[in-house]
């Protein structure tokens, strides 16, 4: 039984590595506090390993230390697009990535890229990933006007929009929710701290003991 | 969708004006269909017409890929060279319904870009036309009524789409090669830079129109020459899975499934059985009165080899003969991978009643 499990398994594999998807791109966030036309950057990351973005969002560290280039991997996540910070109309700044047409067979995505794999956007005000530099992120389930997709890679042969966009620029979003600071690339966030610091104290305390 | 009254009327004009045409003096009949572009929607359409002919003769000889015509048209070089395009289309003989794209003219010669075809029994005596391609500009000018104007070449700014189909890839739900969208300015194109363009359409091709949720419905409205000869589609294989073809149905009326040539002219492989394993090439089209984007098939036809009947595999395998195959819409037929990955032919005969 194992055996035939494995067996298929390896057949399954074998199968999402060598299948080909096809699809198009739209994606725009803005307006973002903070930005700064031609210098702030962003990229679009697919949950490539599969577990969501919540191990990247609790460990800042592994946020620094890609590359802006597509296919670099940001933890277990993939970089597939990224963009520069241009002027939306008005002074309202965001992100316009344009549009791109995705072939998963690329040799840059590693056979990692596929269809309905959850997106985010990460942006970094000053335009650098360091340590020590401010970053945002944001993700959507939702469907958001005038876009027509949520935060997924498009199913094969679909052609979608993702457009984030708040209502000083044609859509509907709280600016709220696209501030422009989340986090501090490589600081731990406090719970993270505290852990430490109790953890530290314990050895202390044990030490003198 | 169907076809409007006036549709029916253009084309009952249409066939009186055919029996009228002649090689000398070119009077093509003319005609339009109207599609409706709902909103938040894709709507397949495709022209069905062609744009009037600049030339109507007949072939002198044929030299591998060059043709020289009967009389002296006295042409320019390249008169049939850049901008949007020129074609020839063979309307008698051995090619009647091929069309090759035109790359070099002369006085009276004409270079053809075969793509892998040739020009194997078209001799002299052989009618041909030359045609200018239709394009996104001609088709669909600035100022029209059927696209929603973009207010900027920004991705949030963009209003209805255009979407060209693969066209040359091979491999099944292939996204779409090209993504258009219209400003005062003109046609952008989205995946190249936003870049001013003026894409063309082949004859035989479809494309999309995206209307976005929040923008109204439309009337898409073809006009031009009626084709009343032979016209003849290229459908491409591979050997290593079925291979998706974009086409149109360009007759600018209703077609039976039974009557689009697909079995008799041999460019659609039978199925063994109505059984899955046993499916060969199938015929997927989709419906415009429904509402959405990067809609799935509305129907699957196969043609089942051993009763004789086209049937809907939507519709546990109901017999489809009759089903109709509506004009300026689009459709994909999905060919079987070959042995060879030899492309196979697709002709349609017009008779007319």
């Amino acid at each position: 039984m194992k055996s035939r499990f494995t067996a298929l398994s390896f057949m399954m594999m074998l199968g999402s590595s060598f299948a080909s998807t096809t699809f198009n791109l739209t994606f725009a966030i803005g307006d973002i506090q903070g930005l700064t036309a031609g210098v702030s950057k962003a990229i679009l990351v697919a949950d490539t390993g599969g577990n969501g973005f919540a191990n990247l969002l609790s460990n800042p560290g592994s946020i620094s230390g890609f590359t802006f280039a597509n296919g670099s991997t940001v933890g277990d996540d993939m970089v597939i697009w990224s963009a520069t910070a241009s002027d939306f109309g008005g002074g309202a700044l965001g992100f316009d990535f344009g549009s791109l047409g995705f072939n998963t067979a690329n040799p840059q995505w590693g056979g990692l890229l596929g269809h309905n794999q959850q997106l985010g956007v990460l942006w970094f005000p000053t335009g650098s990933n360091s340590e020590g530099n401010a970053f945002g992120f944001y993700r959507s389930d939702l469907i958001e006007a005038p876009g027509d997709r949520a935060y997924f890679t498009p199913l094969d042969g679909a052609t979608n929009s993702i457009l984030t966009l708040t209502d000083a620029v044609g859509g509907n979003v709280s600016p709220s929710a696209i501030s422009a600071n989340d986090g501090v690339i490589g600081v731990p966030e406090p719970s993270r701290m505290i852990l430490a610091l109790l953890g530290f104290a314990g050895l202390m305390f044990r030490r003198r003991r | 969708m169907k076809a409007s009254i006036s549709t029916c009327l253009s084309l009952l004009l249409c066939l009186g004006a055919g029996s009228l045409y002649s090689q000398s003096a070119e009077t093509p009949p003319v005609g339009f269909n109207t599609v409706t572009c709902k909103s938040g929607s894709d709507t397949f359409v495709s022209v069905a017409f062609n744009r009037s002919a600049s030339f109507v003769g007949l072939v002198s000889s044929v030299d591998g890929a060059g043709i020289t015509v009967q009389g002296t048209p006295a042409w320019n070089n390249d008169d049939f060279v850049g901008g949007s395009g020129y074609f020839v289309k063979f309307r008698s003989g051995a090619k009647a319904g091929a069309f090759f794209e035109i790359i070099a003219n002369g006085s009276s010669t004409l270079t053809l870009n075969l793509a892998g075809d040739t020009l194997t029994g078209a001799v002299e005596g052989d009618q041909l036309a030359i045609h200018p391609y239709w394009t996104l500009n001609d088709l669909l000018p600035v100022g029209n009524t059927t696209i929603h104007q973009s207010t900027g070449t920004q991705s949030f700014a963009r209003k209805t789409q255009v979407l060209f189909p693969n066209l040359t890839g091979t491999g099944i739900n292939l996204a779409a090669s090209g993504i258009f969208y219209q400003t005062a300015n003109g046609w952008h194109d989205a995946l190249n830079s936003n870049q001013i363009t003026n894409p063309r359409i082949e004859p035989d091709q479809f494309i999309i129109i995206r209307h976005r949720t929040q923008d109204g419905e439309t009337v898409f409205t073809p006009v031009g020459s009626v084709d009343m000869h032979d016209v003849r589609t290229v459908l491409a294989t591979r050997t290593n899975g079925a291979t998706d073809n974009p086409v149109s149905n360009i007759r600018p009326i209703p077609m039976k499934l039974k009557d689009l040539g697909l079995i008799s002219s041999g460019g659609f492989t039978p199925s063994l059985g109505t059984q899955s394993f046993n499916r060969r090439d199938t015929l997927m089209t989709f419906n415009n009165a429904a509402t959405g984007l990067n809609k799935a098939a509305a129907h699957i036809y196969f043609y089942n080899n051993p009763t004789g009947e086209w049937m809907d595999a939507l519709e546990s395998n109901r017999v489809a003969d009759d089903d109709l195959i509506e004009p300026s819409t689009g459709c994909i037929i999905r060919k079987y991978q070959t042995g060879t990955g030899a492309s196979a032919l697709w002709k349609h005969s017009l008779v007319v009643q």
